[in-house]
């Protein structure tokens, strides 16, 4: 007894090695960010209804309202990790959803500024849910551009389908599409999805 | 006694620290070609260079990449020399939302200062590779650090530089916000 004691207790408080700066912190960081927009449907929603209704309005909106979304996101990504609370987070996420789809729907065609300005006001909301879990991934930074990538890789396929809008039949299903979106942010507004 | 004092030594000898032993034992060279990959802070500072140099023009890219490359190696040369964090997060984020809001703007900087602004980032990026003490790790070391930035940059500008070609002007401004983005969240980031 007397001898295992001794091992015992030094085989328990032997030092392992200490592994810093490691890739997979880094690539951890990265896939978690990157699948944060593209697993939550409500932001999928969002985001693929703001490159249909840019691909819908067409040049200069086909690509102003893609580039304008992750700054201002980036914006409320920042508000969020600072810790500014905002009310109605998950409200105004499904409202964007509802409210973007709605517009694409009705081929709602206001001027430029004002397009840009309702998705800047929703990018808000869906940057601040990003950035609230950020500092808690293992690589905040790495988290950063694995979810602007991400964002933006659903902006482009919004815009991929809403190009269809070229041909007559083309626009109906891409309406459609902002109807089937609107339906899910009403959904998701009213807690049924 | 004796086999509790060995006991007690084997508790308190420490084991080895595996500092930027990133993607297991690849030794130094490749470690440090691949430290882009697992230090986000300088893989960020890299990628706002390239989406940067790719709304250039040729003529700014040349001198502008040669200034680059050049700065990279001289910063990882002298890395053990610096007594300082270069790649805090609040350095870089602001670098990177500057560099991604010139890209996005689609700014034409001229050689000269398009030269001056890619090798002062190359050359913080540089600093964050960290050189073993002894000649033949330290020389893999500086190879692998300074060809990581050199080639990532230049990857990163090619890719984004096809997308410009195929696609046009719109999809280095995309990819300008997007690393402005970034900057903007990581300067927001608790240092």
């Amino acid at each position: 007894m007397n001898r295992v004691i001794p091992f015992t207790c030094a085989l328990l408080f032997a030092a392992t090695a200490a592994s810093a700066h490691t890739g997979e912190a880094a690539g951890g960081g990265f896939v978690s960010g990157f699948l944060h927009p593209i697993l939550g449907w409500d932001h999928v929603a969002a985001m693929v209804a703001v490159g249909l209704w840019g691909a819908f309005l067409g040049p200069p909106a086909i690509w102003l309202l893609p580039v304008t979304f992750p700054l201002v996101m980036a914006l409320g990504g920042a508000l969020g990790v600072a810790g500014v609370p905002i009310p109605g987070i998950e409200f105004g996420i499904a409202a964007s959803a509802l409210i973007i789809g709605a517009a694409v729907m009705l081929a709602l065609r206001p001027p430029l500024v004002i397009a840009a300005v309702v998705v800047g006001f929703f990018a808000i909301f869906h940057g601040h849910a990003h950035g609230t879990e950020m500092p808690t991934a293992a690589s905040p930074l790495a988290y950063a551009a694995g979810f602007v990538i991400g964002t933006g890789l659903l902006h482009l396929a919004g815009i991929a389908l809403g190009l269809l809008a070229r041909s007559s039949p083309g626009k109906l299903a891409v309406r459609a599409m902002g109807g089937v979106i609107a339906l899910a942010g009403a959904g998701f507004l009213t807690g049924t999805l | 006694v004796r086999r509790g004092t060995l006991a007690l030594l084997a508790v308190l000898a420490p084991g080895p620290a595996l500092a930027h032993d990133a993607f297991g034992d690849l030794g130094p060279f490749y470690a440090n070609l691949l430290h882009p990959l697992a230090d986000p802070a300088q893989g960020l500072l890299i990628a706002a260079l390239a989406v940067l140099l790719a709304r250039q023009p040729l003529t700014t890219v040349r001198p502008a990449y040669a200034g680059l490359a050049l700065a990279a190696a001289a910063a990882v040369a002298l890395g053990p020399l610096q007594a300082f964090d270069p790649l805090g997060l609040r350095t870089t984020g602001l670098a990177a939302a500057g560099l991604g809001t010139l890209a996005l703007l689609g700014l034409r900087l001229g050689p000269v200062p398009a030269t001056a602004i890619a090798g002062v980032l190359a050359a913080l990026a540089g600093l964050a590779v960290e050189l073993p003490r002894s000649l033949v790790d330290g020389g893999l070391s500086f190879l692998g650090g300074a060809l990581g930035i050199a080639i990532g940059a230049l990857l990163l500008w090619g890719l984004v530089d096809l997308a410009v070609r195929r696609i046009g002007p719109v999809a280095g401004a995309v990819a300008g916000s997007w690393v402005a983005a970034v900057g903007i969240m990581a300067a927001a980031l608790p240092a």
